[in-house]
């Protein structure tokens, strides 16, 4: 009856959560997928140099536009009207993607790859932010050929997220600066990293009023920190949890495996969240319950990354190989996929007894 | 007549056959040897309890009773003490512990590989881990097969290793020493690279690249003697790494010097003939990595 979870993740089934598979995924990784901020449209950059447009119908997810970098993409994002994407990698370029149109064009230029770009939306101003392993961070006006703006980073850019007027970079050696949007964008602070190892994946979260109140941060070693930028009692407020570890061991011989939180997500109807990990699970989360609400089972590969549609009814999840094991452990021949589930019910918080 | 044949059992732990001399000390091994959640460390009372427990607090399924034999780590057996033990297991350990005349017997262990036992194998196995406190020394296996010579003596009160199929016992105070040595057979669970706590919360050495045990090396990274991390390197990330292989920059910018090709020591990369193990490709572990980025 029980201990029959074992055996199931070694069948050979590339769905074990039962999910809307979605069609022409890329031939290499995924890097990153993004839902747009006002339709039920889909992006997925690859490191197969390409970045794909899904509409997710009624009927299920369509392949609508695709567009090629000259090198593998990192990163996409989406303008906020949501007709337009943003995509950047590891040719040092970011391009502006018209989907009306199907028109590209390059807008923004690093001396290393591009880890991340983001669409800041602000009351006066909007402009993309790119964060690069050059150290630094850029912001540009898409009609201008140089920056606007450059701050430097104390390492590389590792993680980004922005949420006006917020912006928080986890970057290599544990740093971890927030910055404030309004008027110019500027340094608000440098925070000591709450975790012991290597930042991967960072969100932020908002109080009721949808004002950035935080930031989840997610660490090669299994663990999340969730982190509040005002507090009066950060020692009580501020924690960190544990999660996609295989289960600890029942025999005194064998190792627990830690694995590395590929993406966090926060669900902005709910305030709950959803983490994904190089284990191959996704699981959602109360942060203000300090609960966990579900685990997935395990896919054959890691999710690399996840998201939450426009109106939070539809998770998104991304599985593909990762590096997490090396290049011996990279197999091209197997598929990549994304995989699309019904969020609504699963994100929502436990009652209070 | 008026003899008494029949011995009284000592309270016995069904999952890991262990002797106590009392209940109370046989409940409180159980709660903390089996029934331990080991998400939280709390003791529950019962295997279903802990079954129950996870599920509803950590969400998470419990495959086996913890340290218990293969053999008997049913997570449906509601034992308290020796409460709820199967009768035909009961007679079993009552045959078998009546059947010799020193009931003091040692537990097997160094170099016996231990044969799972189906339960009607169990005679096998019911003589092992008896160890009245304060008796020392080794004494011969009252029915000892030739091959298993003289016992090392157990320290006593120490619980022994559950022995796992296939595999050397030890005891368990010596997990740190042995730590999982390298067995090729188990290519699941990499043996860490660095035994027993040698990396501190700060900077992981970077993973070994040894030649030599090159199979079990080159991702993952012992944090202590019993947790992996899955992860090449703290230094720097998956992207980077994976950035620098050839396959990701043939496309791109300025022509690399060519690198040596070096065909894969096994046949599995057979299928994609431009990868290149990672000793082979740039930069160096001890380079530093802004000197690197400069090749883009």
């Amino acid at each position: 009856m029980f201990g029959g979870s074992t055996s199931v993740s070694h069948t050979p089934n590339h769905n074990p959560n039962k999910d809307i598979e979605v069609p022409s995924c890329p031939d290499d990784s995924i890097s990153k997928i993004s839902f747009s901020p006002n339709a039920n449209y889909l992006l997925a950059s690859s490191w197969d140099n390409s970045v794909r447009c899904w509409e997710v119908a009624d009927t299920g997810p369509v392949a609508k536009a695709q567009i090629a970098h000259s090198a593998p993409v990192l990163s996409c994002c989406w303008h906020a009207d949501g007709t337009k994407a943003f995509t950047a990698g590891c040719d040092n370029t970011a391009k502006i993607w018209d989907l009306a149109s199907n028109q590209t064009m390059d807008v923004a230029a690093h001396e290393s790859p591009i880890r991340s770009v983001n669409w800041v939306q602000g009351k006066s101003y909007s402009c993309l932010m790119t964060g690069s392993w050059d150290k630094t961070l850029k912001f540009w006006d898409t009609r201008a050929p140089t920056p606007s703006l450059v701050l430097q980073l104390p390492e590389r850019c590792y993680c980004v997220d922005v949420q006006y007027p917020m912006a928080v970079v986890g970057t290599a050696n544990r740093g971890l600066v927030v910055y404030q949007l309004e008027n110019q964008p500027s340094e608000y602070k440098k925070i000591d990293s709450p975790l012991k190892y290597q930042h991967r994946c960072i969100s932020i979260f908002t109080d009721k009023n949808q004002q950035p109140t935080g930031f989840a941060l997610g660490s090669i070693e299994g663990r999340v920190a969730i982190h509040y930028m005002q507090t009066t009692n950060p020692g009580k407020d501020n924690f960190t949890f544990k999660c996609h570890r295989s289960a600890p061991p029942s025999q005194p011989n064998q190792a627990q495996e830690i694995y590395a939180v590929n993406d966090i997500a926060f669900h902005h109807q709910h305030g709950t969240l959803s983490t994904v990990g190089s284990d191959g699970r996704f699981s959602f989360w109360d942060k203000d319950a300090r609960m966990k609400l579900k685990t997935s089972e395990a896919m054959e590969q890691p999710i690399v990354s996840c998201g939450f549609n426009y109106d939070g009814q539809i998770f998104g999840y991304a599985v593909s190989y990762d590096w997490s094991k090396g290049h011996e452990n990279y197999f091209s021949q197997k598929k990549n996929y994304i995989f699309l589930r019904k969020a609504e019910d699963d994100l929502r918080p436990k009652k209070k007894k | 007549m008026g003899r008494k044949r029949k011995k009284i059992l000592k309270p016995w732990c069904w999952y890991c056959e262990r002797e106590f001399e009392e209940e109370k000390v046989l409940i409180h091994h159980q709660k903390s040897k089996h029934f331990k959640c080991q998400y939280c460390q709390k003791k529950l009372y019962t295997g279903p309890g802990l079954v129950i427990h996870c599920s509803q607090v950590h969400k998470e399924t419990v495959t086996e009773i913890p340290n218990a034999f293969p053999h008997r780590n049913n997570l449906e057996m509601d034992i308290y003490g020796t409460e709820g033990i199967p009768e035909k297991d009961r007679l079993e350990r009552e045959r078998n512990r009546g059947a010799g005349d020193d009931p003091k017997r040692y537990k097997q262990e160094t170099g016996i590989a231990f044969v799972p036992a189906p339960p009607g194998m169990i005679p096998m196995m019911s003589g092992i881990p008896m160890m009245p406190p304060g008796h020392h020394g080794a004494v011969p296996l009252p029915m000892m097969s030739p091959q298993f010579g003289m016992v090392p003596p157990m320290p006593v009160g120490a619980m022994p290793a559950p022995p796992l199929p296939g595999r050397p016992m030890f005891p368990s105070g010596m997990q740190g020493g042995i730590h999982s040595s390298t067995e090729p057979g188990h290519p699941a669970l990499p043996p860490p690279l660095f035994p027993s706590g040698s990396i501190s919360a700060d900077i992981p050495p970077a993973p070994a690249r040894q030649p030599s045990n090159r199979k079990n090396v080159g991702y993952a990274v012992a944090l202590n003697e019993n947790a992996t991390l899955m992860h090449p390197d703290n230094e720097i990330s998956m992207e980077e790494l994976r950035a620098m292989l050839p396959r990701y920059q043939s496309q791109h910018l300025i022509p690399r010097q060519p690198l040596p090709f070096t065909p894969p020591a096994q046949g599995e990369f057979q299928g994609a003939p431009l990868l290149y193990s990672r000793q082979d490709y740039p930069p160096p572990r001890h380079m530093h990595m802004s000197h690197s980025y400069k090749q883009y």
